[in-house]
């Protein structure tokens, strides 16, 4: 009997000490620390970002950005606009897939047609066809050059055409579309070895690499010769897998735990901007919020700076409407600030003068804003609640106007107000969550989406802009920076807005 | 165990199985919110009419018992459809995860095994000596720890403080291990590469003993007090009586019977760790099934819960049955 | 006993006995230690969390809602599983097996999945969480109850009452309830810890208790994240949750070998 013990005692100890000897697979291999494991490797058949740019290094897209959110060219060497409803892109030529071959317009034209074509992936739509919308089909002109024609104008398209990775007509036709989302196949600096599903996706550099876009130096094959992203839902854990030296780069720290981070010789942090705004919603339909000067004391009510002050450790920004400053046509106006005495003066205006009674609504991952804001109404005299929701039951229950105030948050990876400020406050949108409605703006809207001129559309924003900021159907709130904790050893990274990556360009010291 | 009695036991699992089909689908049905919204994310454009075509192309639109039919249906031909949200089939994405949750599970048993049983022998052995009280104390606090909090814990210990073992995964990339069954131990061993067995078991303990320390307990319990009630019988004084050695009495009388009840026990409790051990995995980073099936249902993704239910009520229902099995063979004067 | 006991006046007696409000916080204050750590003060004895509330009212609060959802389901389940387990049990053929085909179901259906499950369609909340809990919890207690009848029913005493022509709610009631008494008692304190846990591993897994409502549950899991910045998050909650847990345990098998001397040799 203390024998099976000693023996079981022995093995462990045994385990712990070999560790020591074996280490760690050091070498030329980099590891990335994400948190959610890709859905598939079929770059047309999922609508999650971590998809998106896990795969992106495997997959090229006919342009790219650069870490300042400036569109440049990568599959395609230009492009020009040639009517309204027609773009023609010239390629790179000597570009080869992982497999070989050569990569030609009908590569695009494939890859365009499987996206905003219906029932062409196992018979089914890709859910990415909305990103690309009036595009309707792209045809080639000759080998390098292919025409993507729209059913009307999209004066934003560049800017959603980056995470439009690139599939290879000749493999998907062959293999068919569920040998895809599993065995990656672009023109990426990186090949795919192995996808180990909820562990790990594995790759190796592809040495006959084209080099990628020019605008981003430097130019030529990846620097490391393995790459790995990593599946560590845990932030605990993922910051502990980043001291023990099991990952070299990780995602989504928290601005409370950078100390643990910092404190470390052999790690630091990198921040850059992000381009997720959170606001607070009102719902501008029914109830106490209906009127403009209640939504207005709540602007004053809540301190905003305060919050990211203390919840973010300051590394966010204020905004004054739901724009974040890093975007396109961005109005540059005074953010409402704190000033309780102005909110509760508005409130007896309105006729609340003994408070009213409000609930915020929250998911889990918010409910601390939503409980900092509360405390901050109850301090002015509002009988300030909170309630934690899951997302998907909330969602119907806002688009219905059923509920008062809740805090919310909405990423726009394209930085164009086409991708934030027309969904959240145009009319009858799928995000406007306020049901907030505003005749002037809506004909804003409508011109930026036609006009050609993009001066006049950039004023339609930034006019749209002053109105929502004066009728504030939420409390405007924040854009926090993104943070990235990584090895010292890692070098020439740089974290982008938009969430990608890219670890082309990234070499290991030491 | 009669013949007779095999074929009811497996009949009575059909009113079961289909009681649990029907129950899963009602529940997820029931549930507020809607895949296909979940899938297109937050932040990006969808229009109504991209929403409804993807509804009707995953027949989300069709009346319930239409669904439900279409759903039981695809059983009894093997199919359980596809997910909605990663868009694969159901059972490879199951069997993708299930290699590593039955690895982690059977680890932890053997390993709470080795450790219980001993100690628990020793502690009836030596009735109220200092063995049997820290034991005693160890298990009460073993059954009394939140899981996710003890295996915070281990981690802070063991990976950050003295970097002894490996955070998260079931295996560091560069041992060139491929994976065929994906019981990683296996694999390892069908190939020879030894490197990799020591560093797969390094990833495996500290996962094992979170999920093991329940078990541990429980097991050390029950071995304790059944030993207790075995060394009291008649036929173990008069072994005793007869001369024979302590060894001997201790290990070849008393605990082939003592163990009947730890045996039974042990059995039903896989079904039990194989249900609950989706903490674990999400504090570990460990790749199994219970990680997919929450995130299954965070996104209302129908088919893989059910599916994935399905897999767990048929391993409980096998447990049990091996579990009844188990205490035929150990004690003969057990019939059914 | 003295645990369980001591625990109950502190949640009786939180409103005297917590120097703050448990849900008020002040945001320049968040994250302080304890009083005896670097930068401690004693305002605030076990130091704030993230949203500067004070750590010692919420823990004395916190035992409110774990004592609350302990009570409140282990009285629903072991008064269902002890009505359905006699009723099972007693009278046998079709009845029995149809209860115990259910009973079969609910303990196929992962726990944890089938309480995620109902969360999700109830939403968070504490009746929800009760609900929840309370939905699978009752089999245990009926298992163990339908097997005492089992042995029960044939016992002389029943057959006696039977004979005297006592209607089967007579028998059931006068004669088998007090019997199967002592197996309810004992699983219903070994099954209180069970069910805190369950609560705590709720709000790890984002459905627990609605906020503010302190519970030690949802400020172990939410803490967790600062368990490296801010360790007295996590354990002066985590530390309760195992003294009680463990309380409950001791009390279970203490009334277990004054109660019922033929389950304390099974072990169970």
């Amino acid at each position: 009997m203390k024998r099976i013990l000693l023996l079981g005692i022995s093995i462990v100890v045994s385990c712990l000490l070999l560790g020591g000897v074996i280490g760690w697979a050091a070498g030329n291999t980099l590891i990335v620390g994400v948190t959610q494991d890709v859905e598939t490797l079929d770059p047309a058949n999922h609508r999650s970002r971590i998809t998106e740019t896990t795969i992106r290094n495997m997959y090229d897209g006919l342009v790219t950005r650069t870490s300042d959110m400036e569109v440049v060219p990568e599959l395609a060497v230009s492009w020009e606009q040639v009517s309204t409803t027609e773009w023609i892109f010239y390629l790179q030529k000597d570009v080869k897939w992982h497999d070989g071959e050569k990569f030609t317009a009908e590569d695009v034209k494939f890859t365009i047609d499987r996206l905003v074509k219906e029932g062409m992936i196992n018979g089914m739509t890709s859910p990415r066809k909305s990103l690309l919308d009036p595009v309707n089909g792209a045809e080639v002109i000759d080998t390098y050059t292919v025409k993507l024609t729209l059913d009307a104008p999209m004066p934003h398209l560049l800017a959603f055409l980056p995470f439009q990775e690139m599939v290879a007509k000749h493999y998907v036709e062959e293999f068919g579309d569920d040998y895809l989302a599993e065995n990656a196949m672009g023109t990426g600096p990186f090949e795919l070895v192995r996808w180990d599903k909820g562990t790990q996706v594995i790759m190796k550099r592809f040495d006959d690499y084209y080099g990628g876009s020019p605008d981003i130096p430097p130019v030529g094959s990846a620097q490391v010769e393995t790459l790995i992203f990593k599946v560590i839902p845990e932030l605990s854990s993922r910051i502990a897998a980043l001291q023990a030296g099991e990952v070299d780069i990780i995602t989504e720290v928290s601005a409370d735990l950078m100390g643990q981070i910092e404190g470390d010789p052999n790690l630091e942090i990198v921040t850059c901007n992000g381009t997720r705004s959170y606001v607070l919603g009102m719902n501008c339909v029914t109830g106490e919020f209906a009127d403009k000067r209640v939504r207005q004391a709540m602007n004053y009510a809540i301190d905003m700076e305060q919050i990211v002050a203390a919840l973010y450790s300051g590394l966010g920004e204020v905004i004054p409407t739901i724009l974040s400053p890093n975007a396109i046509g961005y109005a540059d106006l005074d953010p409402y600030g704190y000033d309780p005495d102005k909110a509760k003066e508005l409130l007896t205006q309105a006729g609340y003068s003994n408070g009213l009674s409000v609930v915020i609504d929250a998911q889990d991952s918010l409910k601390n804003i939503a409980e900092a804001c509360a405390q901050m109404l109850r301090e002015i005299g509002i009988d300030a609640s909170t309630q934690v929701w899951e997302w998907s039951v909330l969602k119907p229950e806002l688009l219905a106007n059923k509920r008062q105030m809740w805090v919310t948050s909405w990423g726009n990876g394209s930085m164009d107000p086409q991708g934030i400020f027309v969904p959240k406050l145009g009319t009858g949108e799928r995000g406007n969550y306020t049901g907030y409605s505003n005749t002037t703006l809506n004909l804003l809207f409508a011109l930026s989406k036609i006009t050609l001129d993009s001066d006049e559309r950039l004023t339609c924003f930034i006019e749209g802009q002053k109105i929502v900021y004066d009728e504030c159907p939420m409390v405007w709130g924040y854009v926090t920076k993104e943070i990235y904790g990584k090895s010292t050893r890692v070098q020439g990274w740089n974290p982008s807005p938009d969430g990608k990556l890219n670890m082309h360009d990234v070499s290991l010291s030491g | 165990m009669t013949p007779a009695y095999l074929v009811r036991r497996v009949l009575q699992t059909i009113p079961v199985f289909i009681g649990i089909t029907f129950m899963v689908f009602l529940i997820m049905y029931l549930t507020p919110g809607d895949p296909v919204e979940i899938m297109m994310g937050e932040g990006s454009i969808v229009s109504a009419e991209e929403i409804e075509r993807l509804r009707h192309e995953l027949g989300l639109d069709r009346p319930m018992v239409e669904q439900y039919l279409s759903f039981v249906g695809g059983i009894f031909r093997g199919n359980f459809g596809r997910s909605i949200i990663q868009r694969a089939s159901v059972m490879k994405l199951i069997g993708s995860r299930l290699p590593a949750t039955f690895e982690l599970t059977i680890v932890s048993i053997i390993i709470s095994v080795m450790i219980a049983i001993p100690i628990g022998v020793l502690s009836a052995v030596k009735k109220y000596s200092l063995l049997d009280n820290i034991g005693t104390v160890s298990a009460l606090v073993g059954v009394s720890m939140p899981t996710f909090w003890l295996g915070l814990l281990l981690i802070i210990v063991f990976s950050v403080k003295f970097k002894l073992l490996p955070v998260t995964g079931r295996i560091s990339y560069g041992h060139g291990l491929e994976p065929i069954t994906n019981f990683l131990l296996i694999d390892a061993v069908i190939t020879g590469n030894w490197a990799a067995l020591v560093d797969i078991i390094r990833h495996l303990l500290l996962p094992a003993i979170t999920l093991g320390c329940h078990m541990v307990a429980l097991t050390m319990r029950i071995t304790r007090s059944s030993m207790l009630e075995v060394l009291s019988q008649d036929y173990i004084r008069t072994a005793w009586s007869k001369g024979l050695g302590r060894k001997v009495v201790i290990l070849k009388h008393a605990l082939r019977n003592a163990l009947v009840p730890t045996v039974t026990v042990v059995t039903l409790n896989i079904g039990v760790l194989l249900g609950g051990n989706m903490i674990v995995e999400s504090v570990f980073g460990w790749p199994g099934l219970g990680r997919l099936v929450i995130n299954a249902i965070y996104t209302r993704d129908y088919p893989l819960v059910q599916g994935a239910v399905l897999v767990y009520a048929f391993t409980y229902v096998v447990m049990n049955f091996i579990a009844d099995l188990l205490y035929t063979v150990l004690n003969p004067k057990v019939r059914f | 006993m003295i645990l369980v006991t001591s625990f109950l006046i502190m949640a009786i007696f939180a409103p005297f006995i917590a120097p703050h409000d448990p849900n008020k916080g002040n945001l320049l204050e968040r994250l302080k230690p304890p009083c005896w750590a670097e930068g401690g003060s004693t305002k605030h004895l076990l130091g704030t969390d993230t949203l500067g509330r004070d750590m010692l009212s919420r823990t004395i609060f916190g035992s409110r809602i774990s004592f609350l959802i302990g009570f409140v389901v282990v009285a629903l389940t072991s008064s269902i599983g002890a009505v359905i387990g006699l009723v099972s049990g007693y009278f046998g053929g079709r009845i029995d097996a149809v209860i115990q085909r259910i009973v079969d179901m609910l303990l196929a259906f992962p726990q944890l999945i089938l309480a995620l499950a109902i969360m999700a369609v109830l939403g968070p909340g504490i009746k929800n969480i009760i609900l929840a809990l309370v939905y699978k919890g009752w089999v245990t207690s009926c298992r163990v109850v339908r097997g005492d009848v089992l042995v029960a029913r044939e016992e002389s005493y029943v057959e006696a009452a039977r004979a005297m022509g006592a209607s089967n709610w007579h028998i059931l009631i006068r004669s088998l309830l007090p019997n199967v008494m002592a197996s309810i008692i004992v699983v219903a304190s070994l099954s209180i810890g069970t069910v805190i846990l369950l609560e705590a591993s709720l709000s790890f897994l984002g459905l627990g208790v609605q906020p503010p409502t302190p519970t030690w549950g949802g400020m172990v899991a939410n803490g967790r994240n600062y368990i490296f910045r801010a360790w007295w998050i996590t354990t002066f909650p985590g530390i309760c949750i195992l003294l009680l847990v463990m309380g409950f345990n001791l009390m279970g098998q203490g009334l277990r070998d004054t109660f019922d001397p033929k389950l304390s040799r099974q072990g169970r």
